[in-house]
């Protein structure tokens, strides 16, 4: 067995937050599993490390009951873009772990269709928080220690209008 | 963007993974470097998990351009826990060089795990962060592991 040692601590510190607005949410319920397609409609990025815009459109969550799987375009104030692949878990306290949205809304209908539009609750409404590991690549420049550097997230999913805010920490 | 607190995170340490390498291998391929590091062995302890990483059932894959500048991990392994329960794990992060020539080689990265139902499947539904330090006679790594509440 190894020798005991004291356990390394680890830092985080506070980069920057990202609000995602949201208009599409389809579910694919395919035959060897699911997925769903919720693309980002617009976003900001505001924080002590990194402010610009989700490009609208730039891509989507496409994960499943696994969890997160999203890939978009952010755009830095000064012109960059930049790509964020998110990956991570999605928590509903009264839901199994993973699930997304409402599981009995429509589940004949996704039987019969293969695929469907659904609506997401709020994290006010069902209590449910992310838990995500953003990875990132930037152009060589001032953004490039992006591409560097693991971060942490979490994130609260909003309705009326439909947005989640993620906060992002830089492990130091 | 409504103005309100930044949300806190709280980290709890679960477990450390001392891995044991003999072969260590890279190649420079038309689309940049790319690493072949499989673990000889390895111990798993901490309060979350105990066991073994299994010798010889993956390697780390990395990526890199230039390996003075650090590489990007790219690991799959299997873990057999105490209890005989196999649990994967994917392992993606960054090796960073140290500034100061008298610190070791360093990780941060963000493992992801597939375990069977029952005692260890927290493990696939968890977000863990992990540092590691790499160490020499033996040449071995050391990470740390913890999850993200």
């Amino acid at each position: 067995m190894a020798e005991q040692e004291p356990v390394p601590p680890i830092d985080l510190d506070f980069a920057f937050q990202i609000h995602i607005d949201f208009k599409e949410r389809i579910r694919i319920a395919g035959p060897m599993r699911n997925n769903v397609w919720v693309p980002a409609a617009g976003g900001t990025i505001k924080g002590p490390k990194l402010n610009g815009k989700v490009v609208a459109y730039s891509g989507a969550d496409y994960g499943g009951e696994f969890g997160l799987d999203a890939h978009y375009m952010l755009q830095a104030d000064d012109g960059t873009y930049i790509y964020i692949h998110n990956m991570g878990y999605l928590y509903a306290l009264n839901n199994p772990p993973g699930t997304r949205g409402t599981p009995e809304a429509g589940a004949a209908a996704v039987q019969e269709q293969g695929s469907q539009s659904f609506e997401a609750p709020s994290s006010k409404d069902v209590p449910m928080y992310f838990r995500i590991t953003p990875y990132f690549n930037a152009p060589v420049g001032p953004h490039d220690w992006l591409t560097r550097t693991v971060f942490v997230g979490t994130g609260e999913r909003f309705q009326n209008p439909d947005y989640t805010l993620f906060t992002y920490y830089e492990v130091l | 963007m409504a103005e309100q607190a930044i949300p806190k995170i709280d980290l709890e340490y679960v477990f450390s993974v001392r891995i044991f390498f003999k072969e260590r291998v890279t190649f420079m391929g038309p689309h940049g470097g790319r690493g072949f590091v499989p673990p000889s062995s390895g111990e798993i302890f901490g309060p979350r998990l105990t066991g073994t990483v299994v010798p010889y059932s993956g390697a780390d894959y990395a990526h890199f351009q230039n390996l003075a500048n650090g590489i990007q991990i790219n690991t799959h392994y299997m873990l057999r826990a105490d209890d005989g329960a196999w649990i994967y794990i994917r392992n993606i992060g960054y090796l960073h060089r140290s500034k100061d020539p008298n610190k070791p080689t360093y990780f941060r990265m963000t493992p992801y795990f597939d375990a069977p139902k029952g005692p260890h499947e927290w493990l696939s539904r968890t977000v863990i962060l992990g540092t590691g330090e790499r160490r020499t006679n033996p040449d071995h790594s050391l990470f740390t592991y913890y999850a993200v509440k």
